[in-house]
């Protein structure tokens, strides 16, 4: 018995799609079939929408954010407080935090989060350009806005045993963010009270 | 297939971020052993399972079956192991225990020794202050647990006994081996003091182990020829070791 099988472009697009977070062989399919009948700018609009940002994003070489330039608006803005550093596990986490209005500071991107279990040490984050940047001096406090899981627990505690020693403050966000809370799922009033609530580590 | 729903004691041993908010755990189960399942939406602020899926706490779980995937609905803390996911060295040793024993055990395979095992060596840790006893202990029950037990009565070959002559442990001879019989085997030297030691530990009970008094160098002599004999029956070393050496090489105290 013969078994038709799609065209072999189609089969590319498809596997690509697979390799995305989440997406299994039926979501890839229908995906596929979306962008094949979606308006050709739309589609192609996808495509070149990736290309841009691959050629164009990086990470600010002072904080890891991501960013078009060399250094990202919040570095290069001489209003914040260059005392103030918030650490956070994920781009998308200074966004939620600078949504909340309460940060006056400079923020430092990690790119993940401490997991023994997985093998996800010091060296996949960015601790050491933090730890560059402190060893640089101005800085009295980091702030550790890490995710409450065990993971991010974990990335914090790590963290402050390794700045303790340099004299610098170091205070993790409190009150109201709950065991176990994404940042990103933080509703911004609880994570404003948070920031009013940190404690030192 | 089994579309009934589940409910058994549950030790969470690893999760990862699935899709938006979800998470997908390896939890150890009392009476169907290590399962994964899916558990949606806990990293939203609201979840109601947003405390039985943190690592390492202890909760009865309610599992229900969807497309070949377990889906956790339902749960009811047992002990949250507040104290253990708060300080770092002790999720470092955690994070030890759990990978071991993802490493060994198959899904869905009973395996209650193992579970109890697993829920008094944390337990123990929590309030611990010296972990080094209770990870030794769960090492070498864990091997006896899964059938390799090492032998550390005299020679696994000529059985000579311990007073008598150097010997080492090897993990492809099951126990410990004279200098003579040894011959080209792996092996990792030991003094008849760490034999007798991890003897204790295979066989007494678990509160005597805490009077026990180890010099560092046995310490570390036991540790090596433990890690040496695990690794060879794993296969692999497990890599939670690595990152526990680089935690507790940055103690505070
Ligand atoms: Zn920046
Ligand atoms: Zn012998």
């Amino acid at each position: 018995m013969a078994f038709y099988y799609f065209p072999k472009s189609m089969e590319k697009l498809i596997s690509y799609l697979m390799k995305l977070p989440g997406v299994g062989p039926k979501t890839a399919q229908r995906l596929a079939f979306h962008l094949l009948y979606a308006p050709e700018a739309d589609a192609l609009g996808l495509a070149e929408a990736i290309k841009e940002a691959r050629a164009k994003v990086k990470r600010c070489q002072n904080c890891s954010n991501l960013t078009d330039e060399a250094y990202c608006p919040i570095c290069i803005d001489a209003t914040r407080d260059a005392k103030s550093i918030c650490v956070v596990e994920q781009p998308g986490d200074v966004i939620v935090m600078e949504k909340t209005g309460e940060y006056k500071g400079l923020y430092h991107v990690l790119h993940g989060s401490l997991s023994p279990l997985e093998g996800r040490g010091p060296k996949e984050l960015t601790v050491d350009l933090l730890m560059k940047r402190l060893a640089e001096g101005g800085v009295s406090e980091v702030i550790m806005a890490t995710n409450t899981g065990v993971e991010g627990e974990a990335t914090a505690m790590y963290l402050a045993r390794l700045i303790k020693p340099l004299g610098i403050k170091t205070t993790r966000l409190a009150h109201g963010v709950p065991v176990g809370g994404d940042l990103e799922y933080t509703d911004e009033l609880t994570l404003a009270r948070a920031f009013v609530g940190r404690k030192d580590l | 297939m089994d579309t009934r729903a589940i409910t058994d004691e549950a030790i969470i041993l690893r999760g990862r971020d699935y899709r938006e908010a979800d998470r997908l755990l390896v939890v150890l189960t009392r009476k169907q052993g290590k399962i994964s399942a899916l558990a949606k939406g806990v990293r939203k602020t609201n979840s109601s399972l947003k405390a039985v899926t943190q690592l390492f706490s202890v909760s009865t779980l309610t599992f229900s079956h969807s497309k070949g995937l377990k889906l956790v609905t339902q749960g009811q803390s047992i002990e949250s192991m507040r104290l253990l996911r708060e300080d770092l060295d002790k999720i470092a040793y955690a994070s030890y225990i759990a990978e071991i024993v993802d490493m060994v055990l198959e899904e869905g395979k009973a395996n209650e020794q193992v579970y109890v095992l697993v829920f008094t060596v944390l337990t123990l840790l929590q309030a611990a202050d010296d972990p080094y006893m209770i990870m030794r202990f769960f090492d070498l029950r864990m091997l006896a647990v899964l059938g390799y037990r090492p032998y550390l009565d005299s020679c696994v070959s000529c059985k000579r006994g311990l007073h008598n002559g150097k010997f080492a442990l090897s993990a492809a001879r099951g126990g410990i081996i004279c200098e003579s019989c040894l011959g080209l085997y792996n092996a990792s030297p030991v003094s008849v003091g760490a034999v007798r030691t991890m003897a204790k530990i295979l066989d007494s009970d678990l509160r005597r182990l805490f009077n026990l008094k180890i010099t560092k160098s046995m310490r570390e002599e036991i540790d090596t020829a433990i890690a040496n004999y695990m690794d060879y029956y794993l296969e692999k070393a497990p890599k939670a070791r690595a990152v526990l050496a680089q935690y507790t090489g940055l103690s505070t105290k």
